[in-house]
């Protein structure tokens, strides 16, 4: 079988899941009341992946898998994610930016219903997820060293750090700061679905990473909006504070 | 692990088949690819056997 017709069969198999998914949310048989969503990111989409979590959620539990094993693994997958981009495998990165995503859901889910949940896994956890971030990024930075993409990658990653930024510092500041377009799980979500279909696009049509280079573009302006986004509210709402 | 039972081993196996066709689509190791392909198409196959097995449990006790 010739690449660009496997490459369509990967595509078929893609969009077959994610019209079984949209059946599903259609068809919504699960409760999503309880899951919070975003303007992107809707709580009946996050409901939705959440039950295909769940098997894994629950032998975690049973195993007693602690929860800072799960974030270390995410650090793990990540410097993966770093080696495929810079290696070109942009179709596996995308997978595994996804499988990231998907572990830092896992060690929250798994510390809220076994024994792990603490302030010290909590910060861990935050660390090592900016950690996990960059590293990802880092990927992109050699797939793109020689280029205008590269200085793309690198607004992302400024746009990342300060939307995360914001919101700690607000934080410590007794503001709450949960606004904004492009949060972490939206990053996850738009950069691997970006390099999936950017990479079945570069063998379908011979594009060059065109849908990568978009995605990576949008990343970069929408973070950094995100950042402002949250740089204004959290100015306002320290504005009206009383202790202000 | 009986709690990958059913959905468990098929979304494993859907994860494992789509790095398997990332290695065969991006790499010249198409040997190690097409192994991942395998193991995942037969996860995913185990998975959906044993959803499959597990209604029909469910619909001959219904009958019964």
């Amino acid at each position: 079988m010739s690449r660009p017709l496997f490459a369509l069969l990967n595509l078929g198999l893609i969009l077959g899941a994610m019209s079984w998914g949209l059946h599903w949310y259609l068809h919504a048989a699960a409760d999503s009341s309880g899951v919070k969503g975003s303007r992107f990111l809707g709580s009946r989409v996050r409901a939705w992946y959440f039950t295909n979590l769940e098997p894994f959620e629950r032998l975690f539990v049973r195993l007693g898998v602690r929860p800072i094993a799960i974030t270390y693994a995410q650090v793990a997958v990540s410097v993966a994610v770093a080696f495929a981009y810079g290696a070109g495998l942009v179709f596996c990165a995308g997978w595994l930016v996804l499988f990231a995503g998907t572990l830092d859901i896992l060690d929250g889910k798994v510390a809220r219903r076994g024994v792990g949940a603490s302030p010290r896994g909590a910060f861990l956890d935050s660390v090592m997820d900016r950690y996990a971030e960059f590293v990802s990024y880092a990927g992109l930075i050699v797939l793109f060293a020689h280029g205008w993409r590269v200085w793309a990658v690198l607004l992302a990653i400024l746009g990342g750090v300060m939307v995360s930024y914001a919101r700690a510092r607000a934080e410590s500041l007794g503001a709450r700061c949960e606004t904004g377009w492009l949060q972490r799980p939206e990053r996850f979500v738009l950069l691997g679905f970006g390099s999936i279909f950017g990479s079945l696009a570069d063998h379908v049509f011979d594009t060059r990473h065109l849908l990568l280079t978009v995605t990576i573009v949008a990343l970069a302006v929408l973070a950094n909006i995100t950042a402002w986004q949250r740089i204004i509210y959290v100015s306002r709402a320290l504005d009206e504070s009383p202790h202000a | 692990m009986p709690e990958l039972r059913g959905k468990g081993w098929r979304v494993l196996g859907y994860f494992i088949w789509m790095l398997g066709a990332g290695i065969v689509l991006d790499s010249a190791a198409t040997g190690a690819g097409a192994l991942l392909l395998a193991v995942g198409a037969g996860l995913f196959g185990l998975g959906v056997a044993q959803s499959l097995a597990a209604r029909g449990v469910r619909g001959a006790g219904v009958q019964g």
